[in-house]
């Protein structure tokens, strides 16, 4: 093989595409040959630049989780999905579905407070309570103290409750 | 949810979602960041419509190459009135790397980026998965859908216009593409 029908199959021998018998054959020219080593050296240069180059370049987020949401049900692409428009973007979630976490000494504290809190309101509502109605005796009114003192009760069972009610004319 | 999709979608997850940054960075240097979103997005949503012809075991990085190739070449032609995809004739193949040493001394990213969006789109292509995404001929001849014979004349006047742009770059001088007249023959010819 000369130089003429190495540079002719520079690209296959670069990219690994000979046969086995030709890429031997290739090999074996290269060793020999300095500057078809040096034009070797040069296109896997050139190579390396290009894929620094084209590799600096990565895909945005929004992009990514978009991508992720396709396999995903409706529903939850409707609770996962950006507004892409700008100033938007990226929204907070309301309070109630924000994941809030508090230290476990401030956690106890606030449970304790408000055990505490809520069993004195309790007990203090329950002895207020026992101290106006005592014996649970409904509300009495002078008015019908009177009428019932005034009623004669014992004509009541026999149907005298018609004469009870009769109103005076 | 059924417990099929379920199964479909964490296949889906395991084989084609580790794909997504290569797919993002080829979409990007054949279109703007604005479309390279867009391409992206509906490359993936094909590939989730279309997954049960992928066949396992295969390459599911190639199969969303040639998915994105396809959708890249529908936006293209409705947006641009640009070189079709066609044959190029094959002509003589001559190596053009001969750089001196100290040329990728420095950090050539944009050089590099954009002496490549110079290059025309169906040799930037075959460039990109050869070099970048490192497919085999016989695969990028799937994702192209084009003879092996073209993806290697691509690929070989791809790296020799890049080499040329960024000589031209390195020496300081302006080159448009296509100044040649082999080449500006040839574009035309696809038309």
């Amino acid at each position: 093989m000369n130089c003429k029908e190495f540079r002719e199959i520079l690209d296959l021998y670069v990219d690994k595409e000979l046969s086995p018998a030709a890429q031997a054959t290739a090999q074996i020219h290269v060793n020999k040959c300095g500057a078809c080593r040096r034009a070797e050296s040069q296109l896997l240069r050139q190579r390396q630049a290009l894929q620094v180059a084209v590799s600096q370049h990565e895909p945005p987020q929004d992009l990514v989780m978009s991508i992720r949401s396709i396999t995903q049900p409706r529903w939850r692409k409707l609770l996962t999905i950006r507004d892409r428009k700008p100033g938007v973007g990226h929204s907070k979630p309301p309070l109630w579905r924000q994941n809030l976490r508090l230290p476990v000494p401030v956690f106890v504290l606030l449970l304790v407070s408000v055990l505490t809190f809520g069993f004195l309101f309790l007990r203090v509502t329950l002895s207020e309570s026992g101290q106006q109605f005592p014996n649970r005796v409904a509300i009495k009114s002078p008015q019908l103290e009177a009428s019932v003192e005034a009623t004669d009760f014992s004509t009541f069972d026999r149907g005298g409750r018609a004469t009870l009610y009769k109103a005076p004319r | 949810m059924n417990l099929f999709t379920r199964r479909r979608a964490r296949q889906f997850e395991e084989l084609a979602l580790p794909a997504l940054s290569d797919v993002y960075r080829l979409a990007r240097q054949m279109s703007d960041e604005h479309h390279a979103h867009d391409l992206v997005q509906e490359t993936f949503l094909r590939a989730w419509k279309y997954f049960d012809s992928f066949e396992p075991g295969t390459n599911c990085r190639s199969w969303l190459f040639r998915i994105l190739h396809n959708v890249w070449h529908d936006l293209w032609r409705q947006t641009r009135l640009e070189i079709p995809l066609g044959e190029i004739e094959e002509t003589s193949i001559e190596a053009y790397y001969d750089w001196e040493d100290e040329f990728f001394k420095d950090e050539l990213s944009e050089e590099v980026e954009r002496a490549l969006a110079q290059v025309p789109a169906p040799y930037r292509w075959a460039l990109l998965l050869a070099d970048v995404a490192e497919l085999s001929y016989q695969e990028i001849a799937q994702v192209m859908n084009c003879p092996i014979g073209t993806v290697m004349s691509r690929i070989n006047r791809g790296r020799r216009t890049l080499a040329r742009l960024l000589r031209s770059h390195y020496e300081g001088h302006a080159e448009i593409v296509g100044s040649s007249t082999a080449e500006h023959e040839d574009l035309i010819n696809e038309l």
